[in-house]
C-alpha cells in the first residue's frame, strides 16, 4: 500500500534526518516506527504526505508516486492525527470531524450522516458532544475526536503521530485499546510514530526501530523481542529496561523532545507566556538551524520580561550534556542539583532533546504498570 | 444674575436652535470616521497578513506605521495640506496614517501567534495555504485584530474631531467656534455626541469581539439545533 524506497531526507542545514530507507507497508497493515528523539521516525512521518519532501528515493501509495499528485490533494486523501494540539480550538466537535469532507466537497447530508456515525461508533453520543468545542473536552476526548477526524472521508491510509503521547498512562492505554479495536473492523493501513515501546508492542504489527536516521531493526514486536538484531535493539526493548540500565549507559533512552524551544530574539515576556501555557520552568534557545545557544528558567525570564528584555538576556548557557559522552548518571546527577530539564546535544551543538525528572517518572510508571498487566497476563493463562 | 442665563439655559437654547446643525455635524462626523476606518482597515488587514508571509520586511513596515502614529495629529493634517489641500479628503488621509499602527500590528501578531501546530494540522488534513488563512488563522486571529480596529476607530472618532482646524467638517466645527467664541455651551454640543460615539464605537467593537468568541458561537449553534430538533418533533406527532 504505501512504498518507502531508498528514502533519505537531508535538511538545509545538512542534518541527514533519514537515511536511504526502504520499507513496504502493506495494505491493512499497522507499522509503528519508533526510536529515541532525532531518529528520524516523524520526519519519515511527514515525508509520506508531504508536509516534508524527500530529498532522495521516492515514495509510492497504492502505487502511484507522491511527487506525482498535488499536495494538497494527496493530504486530504490520508488521515493524520498528531498530538492533542491538532484539533482547531474554534470549531465544533462536528466541524473538526467534518473538515476534511468537506474540504472534498461532500453534501451536507452526508456529512451528518457520517460525523453522528463515528461519533457512535466512538462511543461519544452525539447528542451531547457535537456542538462542544475542543477546550471543553478532556485530554482523552479529544484524541478520540482526532482520531476519527482522520477517518471522517474514509482514507485508507492514515497517519498517526504520536498521537497520544500527551495523555497520562491510563487513558491512553485506554485509547490505545480503542484503537486496537477499530483497527479491527476497518482494515486501515496504518503508520504510526511514537517513542513509547510499550505502545508500538501493542499496536504494531510491524516495529521499525530506527535511529539516527538509520533503520536498526524491522519485525514484528515478536520477533524484535525474541531476536533483536543488535545491543541498541535489546536495549531499547528491554523487558524490564530500567532495572537493566546502568549508571554508565548513554543519556539517549532518556532523551525526549524539548517541549519549549524559543529564539534568542523572542521578547521574554514571550517566552513566560509559553512556559506558563505548558506549565513549564524552563525553555530552551535555539537559532534558527537548531543550533543550542542556552536555556531559560523562569526566574531569570521574569527578570528580563520586567526589563523589557529578550531570551537572549535571560540564558543561562552552562547547563547542558552531550549525547555522544554523557552517561545516565550525569544525567542523574544534574537532575538532583536541579529539577529542571537538561538540554542534550549533538557533537555540532545541535538540540536533540531534553532529560527531566517528569520524563523519567514517567518511564519508571509506564515500565511498572506493562510489569503489572504482563504479570496478569501470565496469572490468566 | 437675572440678565446672565446659567450654562444649561444657554446649552438648552443652542441645541434647540441648532439641533438640525448638530445633527448634520454628527452625521458628518460619523462618516469621516467611517471612511477613514474602513480604508484603514482595508488597508491594513491585507498588509499584515502580507507581513506575516515576509517576516524581514515586517519590521521596516510596522516602523513607518510607528512613525506616523508618533507624529502629532494636529501637524500631520498640516503636512497633508500640501498633498491634498483643505477638507475632509486631507482629513481621512491623515486619520488612516494616523491609525494604521493599531490595526497592522495586532494584525500581524494575531495571526503570528496561531500555534504552528494548529496550522501544520490543517495542511496535513489538505488545506491550501488561502483555506489556512480563511478557516483557521484569521478566525484564530480575530479577537486581537478586532482589539487593535477598536483602538484605532476611538482614535480616528477623538482626532477628527481636529478636521475642522483644516477646513473639514464634523463636530470639531462647533468645538473649535465655542473655543474661538468663548462659549461653553458650544464647545460642550460638539464635545458631547463626539464623547458618545467614541464609547459607542468602542463598546460595539468589544460586543462584536464577545459575539464572535467560539464558546459563544457553539451555544448558538447548539440552541438552533434544538430549535430545529423540537419543530421536527412538533411537526412529526402532528
Amino acid at each position: 500500500m504505501v512504498e518507502y524506497h531508498k528514502v533519505s531526507k537531508v535538511f538545509d542545514d545538512g542534518t541527514k534526518a533519514v537515511d536511504e530507507l526502504s520499507l513496504t507497508v502493506g495494505k491493512g497493515e499497522t507499522v509503528v516506527f519508533i526510536g529515541p528523539s532525532g531518529c528520524g521516525k516523524t520526519t519519515t512521518l511527514k515525508m509520506t504526505n508531504r508536509l516534508e519532501e524527500c530529498s532522495g528515493g521516492h515514495i509510492s501509495i497504492g502505487g502511484e508516486d507522491i511527487t506525482m499528485v498535488d499536495p494538497v490533494q494527496l493530504r486530504r486523501g490520508i488521515g493524520y492525527v498528531i498530538q492533542e494540539t491538532g484539533l482547531l480550538p474554534h470549531l465544533t466537535v462536528v466541524e473538526n470531524i467534518a473538515t476534511v469532507p468537506q474540504l472534498l466537497g461532500w453534501p451536507k447530508r452526508r456529512i451528518e450522516e457520517r460525523v453522528a456515525e463515528l461519533l457512535e461508533l466512538a462511543g461519544l453520543p452525539p447528542r451531547e458532544f457535537r456542538y462542544r468545542l475542543p477546550s471543553q473536552l478532556s485530554g482523552g476526548q479529544k484524541q478520540r475526536i482526532g482520531v476519527l477526524r482522520a477517518l471522517a472521508a474514509e482514507p485508507d491510509v492514515v497517519l498517526m503521530d504520536e498521537p497520544f503521547g500527551a495523555l497520562d498512562p491510563i487513558t491512553r492505554d485506554r485509547l490505545q485499546g480503542e484503537l486496537v479495536e477499530l483497527q479491527e473492523k476497518l482494515h486501515k493501513t496504518i503508520i504510526f510514530v511514537t517513542h513509547d515501546m510499550d505502545e508500538a508492542l501493542k499496536l504494531a504489527d510491524r516495529i521499525v526501530l530506527m535511529r539516527r536516521g538509520k533503520v536498526e531493526q524491522i519485525g514484528s514486536p515478536d520477533e524484535l523481542q525474541e531476536s533483536p538484531a543488535n545491543d541498541f535493539v535489546r536495549d531499547f526493548i528491554g523487558e524490564d529496561r530500567l532495572s537493566q540500565i546502568t549508571p554508565d549507559m548513554s543519556v539517549e533512552f532518556l532523551v525526549e523532545d524539548a517541549p519549549l524551544v524559543v529564539r534568542p530574539t523572542t521578547a521574554a515576556q514571550e517566552v513566560l507566556d509559553g512556559m506558563e501555557d505548558l506549565g513549564r520552568e524552563s525553555a530552551q534557545v535555539c537559532d534558527p538551524r537548531g543550533r543550542w545557544l542556552g536555556m531559560v528558567f523562569l526566574p531569570q525570564a521574569k527578570a528580563a520580561a520586567g526589563r523589557g528584555g529578550t531570551a537572549r538576556d535571560a540564558m543561562r548557557t552552562d547547563r547542558k550534556l552531550h549525547m555522544s559522552e554523557a552517561s545516565i548518571q550525569d544525567a542523574a546527577q544534574m537532575l538532583a542539583d536541579q529539577s529542571v530539564p537538561i538540554p542534550v546535544l549533538d557533537d555540532e551543538d545541535a538540540l536533540l532533546g531534553v532529560v527531566s525528572d517528569e520524563g523519567v517518572a514517567r518511564m519508571t510508571i509506564t515500565r511498572l504498570t506493562r510489569q503489572k498487566r504482563q504479570s496478569r497476563t501470565e496469572a490468566a493463562s | 444674575m437675572t440678565e446672565f442665563p446659567g450654562f444649561f439655559e444657554l446649552l438648552v437654547d443652542f441645541v434647540g436652535s441648532q439641533y438640525d446643525r448638530i445633527l448634520y455635524l454628527t452625521w458628518e462626523h460619523i462618516y469621516i470616521s467611517a471612511v477613514a476606518l474602513a480604508i484603514t482597515v482595508g488597508f491594513c488587514m491585507p498588509l499584515g497578513i502580507y507581513l506575516t508571509r515576509n517576516e524581514r520586511i515586517a519590521n521596516y513596515v510596522i516602523g513607518v506605521a510607528n512613525v506616523f502614529q508618533t507624529i502629532p495629529s494636529l501637524a500631520l493634517l498640516g503636512f497633508l495640506i500640501f498633498v491634498f489641500g483643505i477638507g475632509n479628503d486631507n482629513a481621512i488621509a491623515a486619520l488612516f496614517l494616523y491609525a494604521m499602527l493599531p490595526v497592522l500590528q495586532n494584525t500581524y501578531i494575531g495571526i503570528r501567534n496561531v500555534p504552528q501546530a494548529t496550522v501544520q494540522a490543517a495542511r496535513g488534513m489538505g488545506m491550501t495555504e488561502m483555506q489556512i488563512l480563511r478557516r483557521v488563522e484569521l478566525p484564530l486571529a480575530l479577537p486581537v485584530i478586532i482589539g487593535g480596529v477598536r483602538v484605532a476607530a476611538v482614535w480616528i472618532i477623538g482626532t477628527a474631531a481636529l478636521a475642522a482646524a483644516i477646513g473639514g467638517g464634523g463636530l470639531g466645527k462647533l468645538i473649535f467656534s465655542g473655543l474661538a467664541s468663548i462659549r461653553n455651551e458650544v464647545i460642550v454640543a460638539g464635545a458631547f455626541p463626539a464623547t458618545i460615539l467614541a464609547l459607542a464605537a468602542d463598546q460595539g467593537l468589544k460586543s462584536l469581539r464577545s459575539h464572535l468568541r467560539p464558546e459563544h458561537r457553539a451555544r448558538r449553534l447548539a440552541r438552533k439545533a434544538e430549535i430545529m430538533e423540537r419543530k421536527e418533533v412538533a411537526t412529526a406527532t402532528n
